[in-house]
């Protein structure tokens, strides 16, 4: 068993996962910004008319994101910006769902999902995998076992999808009170 | 005994796959079964009057001239869309409104209403080829319903109550509106208060 290997098959499954699912987040904001806009809106953390340039914000960081993560030098730079702004995301629809303002859509990307704290929840799971890269140092990893990893991090995302599904049947069933 | 592990592994790794799909599909149709079977697309806000209540009436003058009334007993039910020449996403639901219009006419006004002064809706109105639908300016109007925010939508029954209400981002919220007053419940409340077995029944009567 060597731990340097299995160490850097985690980092590039990881890397995959969320390199996945920041491009989804990305293309999700991209394809219709005016939405975007609106999704963002309804937080009532922005000021109106910042709205816009808030949304290419987001966009840029997201897009920034991505590209440290696949690049090996900056791994672990782009990891923790992940964090940084998963718990960002966290700490707004927190704010948001203690105010009671939890009929809005979330805009994460993925299926039209209501608020709750599960999501918080969901962020900060994601941020412990993006953790987890931030103090594994990436080493060299041959071609068959990257293909594997690379794999993996996909059914990992796949697997994801499913649970965001699944996360927001239960955030739907919550308001409208019934789970019968 | 590697080759057999190698085999193992390979037939596991596609039962994951084939599962997640069809726990996926599983996951899916759920979410589908709850977005018909309650009709809470546009994003209700609580505040202003109540789904249930009667409408507050006004007697508006519309831009063209025209006379508006909004609430009361009226032949048809009426959508009162708030919007703002500003407002990005209003201008991206205007194709709706207008199809809208088209298609529902034989039981639906539509009133759109903002405020501020004429002159600066009018170029906003030819813009966007308004001229055929009423359109008011009236402050009273949107703190009566409580709208801070837009696109804001009201539907209004033939008999002046608040049928459905809320924050419209998409052409598929505005839809939910109308399907809300179509399932004739007087509210999302109500509904969701009946036993199962009657959801069940109403759900597939849709």
């Amino acid at each position: 068993m060597q731990f340097d290997t299995l160490l850097n098959l985690w980092i590039t499954t990881a890397t995959t996962f969320l390199v996945l699912l920041f491009i989804r987040a990305l293309i999700h904001k991209v394809s219709d910004l005016v939405r975007f806009t609106g999704f963002l809106g309804n937080y009532n953390v922005v000021p109106h008319a910042s709205l816009t340039i808030a949304a290419y914000g987001l966009i840029a960081v997201e897009g920034l994101i991505v590209l440290l993560l696949v690049t090996p030098q900056f791994n672990q730079l782009g990891a923790i910006l992940a964090i940084g702004v998963l718990f960002l995301y966290a700490a707004v629809i927190a704010l948001n769902v203690a105010k009671g303002n939890r009929e809005i859509e979330c805009g994460c990307g993925g299926p039209a999902m209501l608020l709750s704290y599960r999501l918080v929840l969901r962020n900060i799971v994601l941020a412990a995998i993006a953790l987890s890269l931030v103090f594994s140092i990436y080493g060299p990893i041959a071609m068959t076992d990257t293909a594997v990893a690379v794999a993996c991090g996909a059914i990992l995302y796949l697997l994801y999808v499913v649970a965001e599904q699944l996360l927001a049947n239960l955030n739907q069933a919550d308001l409208q009170g019934s789970f019968q | 005994m590697t080759t057999t592990l190698l085999f193992i592994v390979a037939v596991l790794t596609a039962l994951v796959l084939i599962l997640i799909v069809m726990v996926f599909a599983l996951a899916r149709q759920i979410g589908v079964l709850f977005e018909r079977i309650t009709p809470v697309g546009a994003m209700i806000n609580d505040a202003g009057p109540k789904i249930g209540e009667a409408g507050p009436v006004f007697n508006l003058t519309g831009l063209s001239g025209v006379e508006v009334t909004i609430g009361g007993k009226q032949s048809k039910s009426t959508l009162v869309f708030f919007l703002s020449p500003t407002c990005p996403i209003c201008n991206k639901l205007l194709p709706a409104i207008k199809s809208v219009r088209n298609s529902e006419s034989n039981w639906l006004n539509i009133v759109l209403a903002s405020d501020g002064e004429a002159d600066q809706h009018l170029g906003f109105i030819h813009k966007y080829g308004l001229e055929d639908i009423s359109y008011v300016l009236s402050q009273p109007l949107g703190m009566a319903f409580r709208v801070s925010r837009l696109p804001f939508a009201v539907l209004l029954d033939a008999e002046g109550t608040v049928r459905a209400k809320g924050l419209i981002n998409t052409r598929e919220q505005l839809d939910s509106l109308f399907n809300a007053a179509e399932m004739g419940y007087v509210s999302i409340q109500e509904y969701v208060g009946q036993t199962s077995s009657q959801k069940n029944l109403d759900a597939v009567n849709l």
